[in-house]
């Protein structure tokens, strides 16, 4: 065959070497971008590993080499994002105009929920419906702050992000208006898709605490899982509002003891403390105060008098005190009626006797200190028959006496012994 | 002219008969595979260890049949397979109610007694499917819903 334009070898030899070199570089090319693509693939695999296996850094690091290997793939760079982060949706945005158009839907799922869970308007027209009604929730419900259900996909299926956040802030909402079903709802939800949540603990606690037929020993045990002191008293206290039938089980769970061995008073002390340390109603005081006193636990139905109002503060008090018996605090209380008070002294040979109580009756514990002729009284001198107190074996003659409860003093004169 | 017609027909039916076996050897070949049961593995009553299973790679969550015996892997190491029965697949809604597992409200054939708090509902998510085994010690109750990454194949009946 004879070629159009005549070439000498010289030039015939040069185009081949062209050629050749040409096709060369595309092999190497080719091969590299292989590689690259290759070496992509298994590092998304082992991120996707490292996430099912709960290595979070590991899954990061992975991540971030896939994105840099296949910068133009939607699972490579999805990896690598964090979508609660409010400034990853410019990330978002620039993904979506750079993936095949297969992959479009799922970064555009992505970016429209990143938008949502911050609390920015989206536009859910081009995604799968269930993808769309989720992320519509969860937008109303970071709008409003309030519990919204969730809708029913009726076969369609969410992306598994889709789903964990929008029963996360089901879960969020609810707890903060304190709807228990939608808070049981929530938590069980989350423990279903992820057993091995990072907060699984408090999400079987919740889920338990909020099921009637959980037994109160079981309660108690997912409450010792709970190693961090603070954050299981303020789960339980939180649960003490959700399931207000089961305040005493998880005063018990805050405490972190077995309510079968743990002292009542203390666990009506706990619930106490939490209460005055929040909000509370009158009615709330009057319920605690109740217990206290069915308890015997004066010094805690003393802390719920005090913060109750007049005159309400003064009938519990006298309540108190008549239950106590203690006149000492009767005359703390610095009222008329609780006051204690002297019947007149007499005396005779070498003896002498009083009544000492209050116009409720009550009589005081402790034997009243007596000074004759300014020396103290010995106690075996000292005979009580109820109200009435009977000295005797006392010094002869008019000698200065005075008696004293408690520091008050209620008799200073001179008697004729 | 005769004898040309039928040399072409017979190269075209070598070249057809070579393509279909080639199509064929890439679609089976893959799913021929198989899987082992691991030893140490008991959390389905009835199977019994180191007992080989044929695979079907093509099983698809979408696609899958209730009740129909998956084995599943997270790991490369092939003494981590573990089993179970469908229960639920994308879309549907999965919820234990007074210790049952109930699949869009209605009792699930296998595996579906659970014990502990009532929970959910979750809706399986898309490429996910619920598995669940006789002793929930390697199902979707410890790992949650399986994706289909994990997947290794259909293993047909199980015990």
């Amino acid at each position: 065959m004879k070629l159009p334009i005549a070439l000498d070898d010289r030039t015939l030899g040069i185009i081949q070497l062209a050629i050749g070199i040409t096709c060369v570089l595309l092999a190497v090319s080719l091969t590299w971008s292989s590689i690259t693509r290759w070496g992509g693939i298994n590092d998304i695999k082992a991120a996707q590993r490292a996430i099912a296996g709960k290595d979070q850094g590991a899954a990061r690091t992975f991540a971030q080499s896939a994105a840099m290997a296949l910068p133009d793939q939607a699972a490579a760079n999805l990896l690598d994002l964090d979508l609660a982060i409010g400034g990853h949706s410019e990330r978002l945005r620039s993904l979506l105009t750079r993936v095949p158009k297969a992959q479009r839907s799922v970064v555009d799922t992505a970016l429209q929920l990143n938008l949502a869970l911050n609390g920015k308007p989206v536009a859910i027209d081009g995604l799968d419906q269930a993808d769309a009604a989720f992320i519509k929730s969860i937008a109303a419900m970071r709008a409003d702050n309030r519990p919204a259900p969730l809708p029913s996909t009726a076969g369609s299926a969410p992306y598994r992000t889709v789903v964990a956040c929008a029963y996360q802030e089901l879960l969020r909402t609810a707890w903060l208006v304190r709807d228990a079903g939608q808070v049981r709802s929530a938590a069980g939800a989350m423990l279903l898709l992820d057993p091995a949540h990072p907060q699984r603990d408090e999400l079987r606690l919740i889920t338990a605490a909020l099921d009637p037929d959980t037994k109160d020993g079981e309660l108690i045990r997912l409450g010792q899982l709970l190693k961090d002191e603070n954050r299981r008293t303020r789960l339980a206290n939180i649960l003490q509002d959700l399931a207000p039938g089961r305040s005493n089980i998880m005063t018990a769970v805050a405490l972190g003891a077995d309510p079968r061995t743990i002292d009542q008073k203390q666990v009506l002390a706990a619930r106490i403390e939490r209460v005055l340390a929040g909000g509370f109603s009158l009615n709330d005081l009057d319920l605690l105060f109740l217990q206290s006193l069915d308890l015997d636990a004066f010094d805690s139905a003393n802390k719920v008098a005090a913060r109750m109002q007049d005159p309400r503060r003064l009938i519990a008090g006298r309540e108190l005190i008549n239950r106590e018996g203690d006149l000492a605090k009767a005359m703390s209380m610095n009222q008329l009626v609780l006051s204690p008070r002297m019947g007149r002294v007499r005396a005779g040979d070498r003896w002498m006797a009083f009544h000492l109580s209050n116009d409720s009756g009550m009589l005081p514990r402790s034997t009243p200190q007596i000074l004759v002729d300014g020396k103290p009284v010995e106690g075996q001198r000292v005979q009580r028959f109820g109200s009435l107190f009977v000295i005797s074996g006392l010094p002869k003659g008019l000698l200065p006496v005075s008696i004293t409860v408690n520091d008050k003093p209620l008799f200073n004169d001179r008697v004729n012994l | 002219m005769l004898g040309q017609l039928k040399s072409i027909i017979s190269s075209i039916i070598t070249y057809g008969m070579l393509v279909a076996i080639i199509w064929a050897g890439m679609y089976y070949l893959p799913r021929i595979r198989s899987v082992v049961v691991p030893l140490d593995y008991g959390d389905i009553n009835g199977l019994e260890a180191s007992k080989s299973y044929w695979l079907d790679g093509g099983a698809r969550v979408n696609t899958m049949k209730d009740g129909e015996g998956i084995a599943f892997n997270f790991t490369t190491d092939a003494e981590q397979a573990r089993f179970g029965w469908v229960a639920g697949r994308p879309g549907q809604s999965i919820e234990v109610n007074g210790g049952k597992l109930l699949v869009d409200g209605r009792p699930a054939a296998k595996g579906g007694d659970i014990s502990g708090a009532d929970l959910g509902p979750l809706v399986v998510p898309a490429g996910h499917v619920w598995l669940v085994s006789s002793g929930h010690r390697h199902d979707s109750f410890r790992y949650g819903p399986i994706p289909q990454s994990a997947i290794l194949g259909s293993v047909g009946d199980l015990p």
